[in-house]
């Protein structure tokens, strides 16, 4: 089984994007569009990494990593959102993520490239 | 002739005088009545003109008495002076102290004050000196307008630009991130005018992308929303960082780059986005107005102070002398480089020039057209200064991802 991924993402067209880029470089992407859904999902499954923007209906990605926190799931997670402001940001680090980008100002080849970084070759151990 | 009929010429002619006089008298009282009436209505005209206007007018004399205070000067006369960011304002900065002590014309300082009812004000003061015949200075007449309800209207339309430039970002990122697909070839491979095509989009939507940053980082630092968090950095890295960043810009141009960093103690308290917003700006300006060819050199020295200054110059159109006063303004761009380059937005100084003014930093400049130009930041000695962000629009409300 590939190295899997989930992604946290409301908007349609930049979900499709990242979920065929990442799928693309051969890991397994599984898709949730709120927070809320996100959590239902990790339920009874587990992920090497998930990528969360933070503006989403029902719940948002702060409120979603503060679940995590509190339900002690200790997956790596990465910010990938529009908001660029500083206590917004901040929040985020102090929740333990291990990366913010902005997506307006991030190719997407850069977030692939960061993902294979971090998470190495997609069949690897 | 009779000495009796004499005797009645002169006193004919006396009560003639004497009616003269009294004529005189009648006709001098009455253009004084009339002079006095005209004064008193022109003071009556001059007390209702001060009293109606729709501004606050005061006259202190050179000794600093205040000799004519207008209605709504009376109205704004406040208790305290602060700045926007709530230090108190130096009474020796106040437009009508500067005017009385240096004599010269105060332009418009921004102010709080509170006055005696307890009551927040927004105000605007400015002063003009009047000098007597020998050219002594007599007084100075200080106007005040109360800007509140223009303060808050600004705002709003600053927080709209925020709130915009923010929903602006996600349809820009799908632009992005779409057509960098395309050219990956991850929908079919492209043909070679559809690549030249789908790169020209994804330029067009990258600039798209840094105008809408720079709208929402000018918006952040007009609200005052913005942070700026010191870590110790290395200066030297930080020009290497951003050099590197525009070295194919540079390259392109055929300009030659000199880096020059000379530090005893280069790493400084900074926050490294914000100053590499300020370097990379500084940069970017003296790559686009310097022709092809030209020179720039880039660099950092030691002070005796303890302080790092930070020079960007170059030897390119340089700023025209009748516009250096106007360079930080927002949306100034300088008549000369407005046809060379049509993509410049004139946000960049008035950007980091607030970013470096609201962190204790300073920015300068040197220029002369067709020679060139220096620009010159001061990092005190204690570095950048910490300021916590504050929390506006960026709440998530209304907002899409």
């Amino acid at each position: 089984m590939p190295k899997s991924i989930l992604l946290v993402e409301d908007n349609e067209a930049l979900l499709v994007a990242l979920s065929y880029s990442l799928s693309d470089a051969g890991y397994s992407v599984v898709e949730a569009r709120d927070g809320n859904i996100a959590l239902e999902i990790l339920k009874d499954k587990t992920f090497n990494l998930i990528i969360t923007d933070l503006v989403m209906p029902n719940k948002n990605g702060l409120e979603f990593l503060q679940e995590l926190a509190k339900l002690k799931i200790k997956t790596p997670a990465i910010v990938v959102s529009n908001v660029s402001s500083y206590e917004h940001k901040k929040i985020a680090w102090d929740l333990g993520i291990v990366n913010y980008f902005i997506k307006v100002e991030t190719p997407i080849k850069d977030i692939v490239e960061y993902v294979q970084k971090f998470l190495g070759d997609p069949n690897g151990k | 002739m009779e000495p009796h009929q004499n005797a009645s010429d002169n006193v004919d002619k006396w009560i003639k005088e004497k009616k003269s006089i009294e004529d005189q008298v009648e006709i001098q009282t009455k253009e004084l009545k009339e002079e006095q009436e005209k004064l008193l209505s022109s003071n009556r005209l001059m007390k209702g003109l001060l009293d109606n206007l729709p501004i606050g007018v005061f006259v202190m004399s050179a000794q600093g008495n205040p000799m004519i205070m207008n209605k709504i000067a009376k109205e704004l006369s406040g208790r305290t002076f602060e700045r926007e960011d709530g230090t108190p304002y130096p009474a020796e900065e106040l437009p009508v102290n500067v005017t009385i002590k240096q004599e010269i014309p105060a332009t418009r300082r921004d102010l709080i004050i509170t006055k005696v009812d307890g009551k927040k004000v927004r105000l605007a003061m400015l002063s003009n000196p009047v000098f007597d015949a020998q050219g002594k200075l007599e007084m100075a007449i200080v106007v005040l307008l109360d800007i509140t309800d223009e303060y808050f209207i600004d705002r709003a339309k600053t927080e709209f630009v925020s709130l915009a430039s923010h929903q602006l970002r996600t349809p820009l990122s799908a632009m992005n991130w779409y057509s960098e697909m395309l050219l990956k070839g991850y929908a079919d491979p492209l043909t070679k005018s559809q690549k030249n095509f789908v790169e020209e989009i994804y330029k067009s939507s990258q600039r798209m992308s840094d105008l809408v940053s720079t709208l929402l980082n000018v918006s952040r630092i007009e609200l005052g929303s913005f942070a700026v968090e010191p870590v110790q950095y290395d200066v030297c890295k930080l020009i290497n960082t951003i050099t590197e960043e525009l070295q194919l810009q540079i390259t392109e141009k055929k300009i030659t780059l000199v880096q020059n960093c000379k530090l005893t103690q280069p790493v400084v308290p900074l926050d490294p986005k914000l100053m590499g917003i300020v370097i990379e700006n500084l940069l970017t300006n003296s790559i686009k107005y310097t022709a092809a060819g030209g020179i720039i050199k880039i660099g950092a020295t030691s002070q005796k102070d303890g302080s790092v200054v930070l020079t960007v110059e170059d030897n390119g159109y340089g700023i025209p002398q009748s516009e250096q006063s106007k360079i930080f303004t927002k949306l100034y761009r300088g008549d000369n480089i407005k046809m060379l380059d049509t993509q410049g937005n004139g946000l960049g100084l008035y950007m980091i020039k607030s970013i470096l003014n609201s962190s204790g930093c300073d920015i300068w400049f040197e220029s002369a057209e067709n020679n060139g130009t220096v620009f010159f930041v001061k990092i005190p000695k204690k570095g950048m200064t910490r300021k916590a962000g504050k929390k506006h629009l960026s709440g998530m409300q209304g907002m899409q991802s």
